[in-house]
């Protein structure tokens, strides 16, 4: 093809249009994009010397990091997170959950709020864990796989260890808990 | 008749040349074909919407010119080895029309015997198909769009190569996930069996796709098929895998042992003639239930004077804990002390396969008991002391 | 005989029947009259219509959501040149403004599928090893080509060297990713950009869209994401595909042969 090869004057465009009006391409050589090009051209030019933008980039937070920094500065967490599961909540989503609830309800200040969520979470958890595990298992016949069955029980066995632990380590952890206003920017930078 | 015919051709790559050359001849043909139905098709369905004006790139043009310069530099390569062979015919008084191939080999070896010693410098006479390296025939159609989808790459089919094992990979995956979960295990009577095999050679492989590939390309073959084979559901893939595996050569023959004969007191023995060291050559024959007496040339041991070619004689038994087993009779002609000493070595060893077991013998063939060595003497050069000691010299 | 009158046609086609099409592009698969026209012309009057192809209606903005799309590089390795595109940074991590993916994502669709209905030869391209088999797949079932390996230089500048005869260059390049590592551009952009074939490329927030004709701003390293690209590209070549083919009254190609993993000419190969 008859054509300037310097990518960094024009666009394409335009150096095909400079090739068409000088006579240097023929009209039916004419690439079978050029057309549709100018029928759509793009949003921006395509050159290499547009300059770059200098808007700035804004942070993107929630009225609930606050809290939610808070528990996961005071509270470590056990939780394993299945990435492909997309039904189950994280601890941490149902306790903004709850807390939202409870704030909404508005009676206590902050702190009491924090607090009762968190035990409200602990308690929720400790009802709804063994269940889920049973159904699981109902789910799977326990005879027919001997592998599957095996990573259940044990993973059965270490969630409950966890509950203990996490139960023990909430409840020391909660007494101690005496921060009332909490600094984003320092929350984040753990 | 031309010597032109009978060129010193090496027999390139034989690729599927018949292919591409009926592909070829067709090149001019096809356009014409590709016109005719679609003129019908627009009569038979009566009310298409549009039309096309029939347009013939750039690509398929200058491909159809170098098409047909090829066919007819090929057909008249062929008028000439058909003359050439008529030629032949005639002067080996047989026919030209029955004669074959093997024909034209033979009568070119008795016409111009030649002294070459590699088989592809001397004179030969093939057709100009075998001759003339395979071209690819077009890659694409008349408005230029490739056939292959990953024709821009350079190599399509060694990437199509490597796209099919890692499709064949996926599947095998996902069959696995599928038998975990219903707690099935592969089957291991049908598993793979690659101990006799090996994966096709780098220049194999590429006659194969017909495309040159780099060395680091056929690394990722490797890597990707040895992937591939190491699955525990890799059978079920066996007829894909099979296609670029090649049956290593058989060497139990290589290391037959033969049989020990019996002779007239009732003894086993094995003779082992050409046993050759240096220029030294031995006749060693070893018989079984012996008193380890050793006779070379009507003398024992001390037929040798050194030391170190009595160890040299017993090493092989020693090794093979036969020594005091087994009588051995040698002899020996030419060369000196060492070679002949090298060359009874060798023969006892070879002998002493027939009264061991096998994992003896391996472990005298990893010894090195069992290889022939082909060192000879190096000459002296001029200017030398020696082979490679140089006279002395001072600067001043 | 038959192709002389034809040719003659559309020229009197162009005279009567063109205007009052342009009211209603879309009625193109209607009764038409029994005198056909040039494709040409066609070609031309659906560059009217802003949306022929409907591409539209593909996806929605909580599919590019759901496919992950959004998420961009960390906020240090951004290029200043796609701040625009930036809707804010997460606890450092970039996040793209969909609405505006979506929107540069619909004009790339609509390219391609105007491209696909010119009989254009689209090049799939991606250095991501992870995507690779994938986006070579989805190429083939598009009936299109692709392009996942080492970048052999002057495949475009170079081509009839390169391919040892004269070569036809494709009409339009896709990038799935267009850096070649982390640090680099692909070396295709800047040669597409020489060789004046236009470009469609997934720009991540470290990649420079400059030279790219229709950008689309977008996470260009999960595998979800990219086949949601890869999908959505395929369907709209394949929009374009079949309208030519009604329109030139060819019976539609089986679509399902383009999904067996050898492609269309297994030719070369003898065993």
């Amino acid at each position: 093809m008859a054509q300037s090869r310097l990518e960094k004057i024009g666009t394409i465009f335009t150096r095909v249009q400079g090739l068409l009006r000088g006579g240097a391409m023929k009209a039916e050589d004419k690439p079978i994009w050029y057309d549709v090009y100018a029928a759509f051209p793009p949003k921006l030019e395509p050159r290499f010397d547009r300059p770059a933008s200098n808007e700035p980039v804004r942070n993107i937070f929630y009225a609930e990091d606050v809290v939610r920094a808070k528990l996961h500065k005071q509270n470590k967490s056990h939780e394993t997170i299945s990435l492909f599961d997309h039904k189950r909540r994280t601890q941490s989503q149902e306790f903004v959950q709850i807390y939202d609830q409870l704030k909404s309800q508005g009676a206590l200040d902050e702190q009491r709020i924090y607090e009762t969520a968190l035990d409200l979470l602990a308690e929720q958890r400790q009802k709804s864990q063994p269940e889920a595990v049973e159904e699981q298992l109902q789910l799977e016949d326990p005879n027919r796989s001997t592998l599957l069955s095996d990573f259940q029980e044990a993973d059965h066995q270490k969630r409950q260890q966890q509950q203990e632990q996490q139960q023990k380590s909430q409840q020391s952890k909660s007494s101690k808990v005496k921060q009332q206003g909490v600094n984003i920017s320092s929350l984040f930078k753990d | 008749m031309s010597l032109r015919v009978l060129s010193l051709n090496l027999l390139k790559n034989n690729r599927n040349f018949l292919q591409n050359a009926v592909r070829n001849s067709k090149g001019p043909g096809a356009q014409a074909l590709a016109v005719a139905p679609y003129a019908t098709q627009v009569t038979v369905q009566a009310t298409p919407a549009a039309v096309q004006k029939q347009k013939v790139s750039k690509a398929m043009k200058a491909y159809l010119e170098r098409a047909k310069e090829h066919d007819d530099f090929m057909k008249t390569q062929d008028l000439e080895f058909q003359i050439g062979k008529r030629h032949l015919a005639n002067m080996m008084g047989a026919d030209a029309e029955t004669f074959t191939q093997e024909d034209i080999d033979e009568a070119i070896a008795y016409l111009f015997p030649s002294g070459l010693f590699d088989k592809r410098a001397r004179p030969a006479m093939r057709s100009p198909e075998e001759v003339f390296p395979a071209r690819k025939a077009a890659e694409f159609d008349e408005t230029g769009r490739p056939f292959h989808s990953m024709f821009y790459t350079g190599k399509p089919n060694f990437f199509q190569l490597l796209h099919d094992i890692v499709e064949e990979t996926n599947k095998l995956y996902d069959l696995e996930e599928r038998m975990l979960r219903r707690g099935n295990k592969p089957d291991e009577n049908q598993k793979l069996e690659t101990a006799g095999f090996q994966l096709l050679p780098k220049d194999q492989l590429e006659r194969v796709l017909v495309e040159h590939i780099a060395d680091i390309e056929y690394q990722n073959f490797t890597n990707a098929m040895d992937r591939l084979i190491s699955l525990p559901y890799s059978y079920k893939s066996k007829a894909f895998i099979e296609r670029y595996l090649k049956p290593l050569i058989d060497q139990s023959k290589q290391l037959e042992v033969p049989k020990p004969k019996i002779d007239e007191q009732g003894r086993q023995y094995i003779t082992t003639y050409e046993c050759l060291r240096k220029t030294a050559r031995a006749d060693v024959t070893v018989r079984l239930p012996g008193t380890g007496k050793i006779t070379i040339n009507g003398q024992d041991i001390s037929y040798f004077s050194s030391e170190e070619c009595k160890e040299q004689l017993l090493f092989p038994l020693n090794y093979s804990e036969m020594l005091g087993k087994v009588d051995v009779e040698a002899n020996v002609e030419g060369g000196g002390p060492s070679g002949q000493a090298g060359a009874i070595r060798w023969g006892i060893a070879m002998s002493l396969r027939s009264f061991v077991d096998q994992e003896m013998i391996e472990s005298m063939r990893l010894a090195g008991l069992l290889t022939r060595d082909y060192r000879r003497r190096e000459r002296k050069k001029y200017g030398q002391e020696g082979a490679r000691r140089k006279y002395t010299w001072k600067k001043r | 005989m038959f192709r002389k009158t034809f040719n003659n046609l559309p020229r009197l086609s162009q005279l009567y029947a063109v205007p009052a099409r342009l009211q209603n592009t879309q009625a193109a698969q209607a009764p038409t009259p029994a005198e056909p026209e040039d494709i040409d012309v066609i070609e031309q009057r659906i560059l009217k219509h802003p949306d022929y192809f409907q591409v539209n209606n593909l996806f929605t903005v909580r599919d590019l959501f759901n496919a992950r799309v959004h998420y961009g590089h960390k906020e240090g390795s951004l290029d200043d040149r796609m701040r625009p595109y930036i809707y804010g940074s997460r606890l450092g991590h970039l996040i793209f403004d969909l609405d505006k993916t979506a929107s540069h994502l619909r004009d790339a669709l609509n390219f391609a599928a105007h491209i696909a209905f010119r009989d254009g030869i689209i090049l799939f391209f991606n250095r991501n090893a992870i995507n690779a088999h994938l986006v070579e797949k989805k190429a083939m079932e598009a009936g299109e080509f692709s392009h996942t390996r080492f970048w052999r230089g002057g495949i475009f500048t170079n081509a009839n060297v390169q391919f040892d005869a004269v070569t036809r260059l494709p009409d339009l390049c896709i990038f799935l990713n267009t850096q070649n590592n982390v640090m680099a551009q692909h070396t295709a952009v800047r040669d597409s950009a020489k060789m004046a074939i236009p470009t469609i490329g997934i720009v991540d927030s470290n990649c420079n869209p400059n030279l790219i004709t229709y950008p689309v701003p977008g996470n260009d390293d999960s595998p979800a994401a990219v086949e949601l690209y890869c999908n959505l590209f395929k369907e709209a070549i394949w929009r374009g595909k079949r309208k030519r083919r009604e329109l030139l009254g060819l019976p539609p190609l089986d679509e399902t042969q383009f999904k067996s993993s050898r492609s269309r000419s297994s030719k070369g190969k003898s065993g």
